[in-house]
């Protein structure tokens, strides 16, 4: 009987290498080409909203900076859970610029300030009160966490609490 | 796109529930095929659910490793219920470390175990690259060709859809093979041979590049070397088998 396999093997293989250069990636190939969308190497979709601390928030403004954007609400436990660890990461590099911003979804303005000063948090909220952006973000469980670079680009999502090793490990992704 | 299942007031995200799913139901098609092989059904459960746990607490100790200087202020965190504190390197090696264990002390043949899970691991993949679609990952590249899906605004390469509708035409491939194969082992190597194949020509339509050494992608070098490898291994056999 004949072996089947060495014919099998050069012809994938042969193949195979052709496929190879086919997917080599282009050097600088712009991520920024793609559409606005809340997806890994699209650009951010860029919003503009009231904030809890000062007037208004347009993400578009803080391109060159990385930004944690955290989706949260007050009624949200596990979201409550990882507060502490958002507000030491906003401690330990807004400094050197790395923006750590929340987005409250749904709900006032004296609601999200009630929560942020019984739990002592002072990072930058923005109040999506008819929860537009969220729907923008398709954030449909809370908490949710886009990591943003420095060029608008979104380069990681995280569903659900992040713990402190957690976010030290999804940071790399925009702040190495 | 469904990235979260809601589930009364829960909200279940589908990719995890996918690999749940994905576990119990090879663990199942496994136990069902072992005993017309000569092994006990309940091996295969134990052999997964030990390597499961050896799994979870391997990945759980590797990343603390990795992020040492996080848990030795909070060691606690080591017993945290977040699955995303988790290095799935180190939960291979330690689930792998535990099944060899666990195969020796039960003085089970390695290659025909391997053989008995081979084919369903490819339906437990297929239902994993199901649930990746439904969840919006594994993005492809953009393109025109007639297949393409759209998503975020591209029309791109459906790539976890097309992985899943290979992986099963596989896995029916290996199991009509099954029929002629020879020696304990042979359909392992044959799963192996056709998966890293189906990775070669799939990587490169994938959005996402992974590590990349000079434009060249790592994951599809390595499917492609691993399919070289299986496919002279099998060669290799085949000729020996010729020759008696």
């Amino acid at each position: 009987m004949k072996n089947p396999w060495k014919p099998l093997t050069l012809l994938l293989a042969l193949s195979g290498l052709l496929a190879l250069s086919w997917g080599r990636v282009p050097v600088d190939a712009p991520a920024s080409a793609l559409p606005p969308a809340p997806a890994v190497g699209h650009p951010a979709p860029d919003f503009t909203l009231p904030m809890l601390q000062s007037d208004a928030l347009t993400l578009a403004d803080l391109r060159g900076q990385p930004v944690v954007l955290n989706f949260w609400a007050s009624w949200c436990g596990p979201c409550r859970a990882e507060m502490p660890e958002l507000q030491r990461l906003h401690e330990r590099l807004a400094a050197s610029g790395v923006a750590v911003v929340g987005v409250n979804q749904g709900e006032s303005a004296s609601t999200a300030a009630t929560y942020f000063q019984t739990l002592g948090l002072d990072f930058p909220v923005a109040l999506d009160e008819r929860t537009g952006v969220s729907q923008l973000y398709l954030v449909n469980s809370l908490p949710t966490t886009f990591f943003i670079d420095r060029d608008g680009i979104v380069r990681n999502v995280f569903i659900g609490p992040m713990t402190d090793a957690v976010l030290t490990q999804t940071l790399r992704s925009i702040y190495p | 796109m469904y990235p979260a299942l809601p589930v009364g007031p829960l909200r279940l995200q589908t990719y995890g529930l996918g690999l749940l799913l994905a576990f119990f139901f090879t663990t199942w098609l496994a136990a069902r095929r072992a005993p017309r092989r000569g092994v006990q059904a309940d091996h295969l459960y134990n052999l997964s659910f030990n390597g499961l746990l050896a799994g979870l607490v391997g990945a759980r100790l590797a990343h603390g490793v990795a992020y040492f200087s996080v848990y030795r202020h909070d060691p606690l965190q080591l017993l945290s219920l977040s699955p995303g504190a988790l290095l799935p390197a180190g939960g291979v090696v330690a689930a792998l470390v535990v099944a060899a264990w666990y195969t020796r002390r039960q003085r089970l043949s390695l290659p025909v175990l391997l053989d008995i899970v081979a084919p369903a691991m490819l339906i437990g993949l297929a239902v994993v690259n199901v649930t990746a679609w439904l969840a919006g990952r594994d993005l492809g590249l953009a393109t025109t060709w007639p297949w393409g899906m759209s998503l975020f605004g591209v029309r791109r390469h459906p790539v976890a859809l097309l992985n899943a509708a290979l992986l099963l035409l596989l896995a029916a491939t290996v199991l009509r093979y099954e029929r002629q194969k020879k020696y304990p082992g042979e359909l392992a190597w044959v799963t192996l041979f056709g998966y890293a194949a189906v990775q070669v020509f799939l990587t490169g339509l994938r959005a996402e590049n992974g590590p990349v050494i000079e434009g060249w992608r790592v994951a599809q070098l390595v499917a492609w070397a691993v399919m070289v490898t299986c496919g002279m291994v099998l060669s290799r056999h085949a000729d020996r088998a010729n020759r008696l």
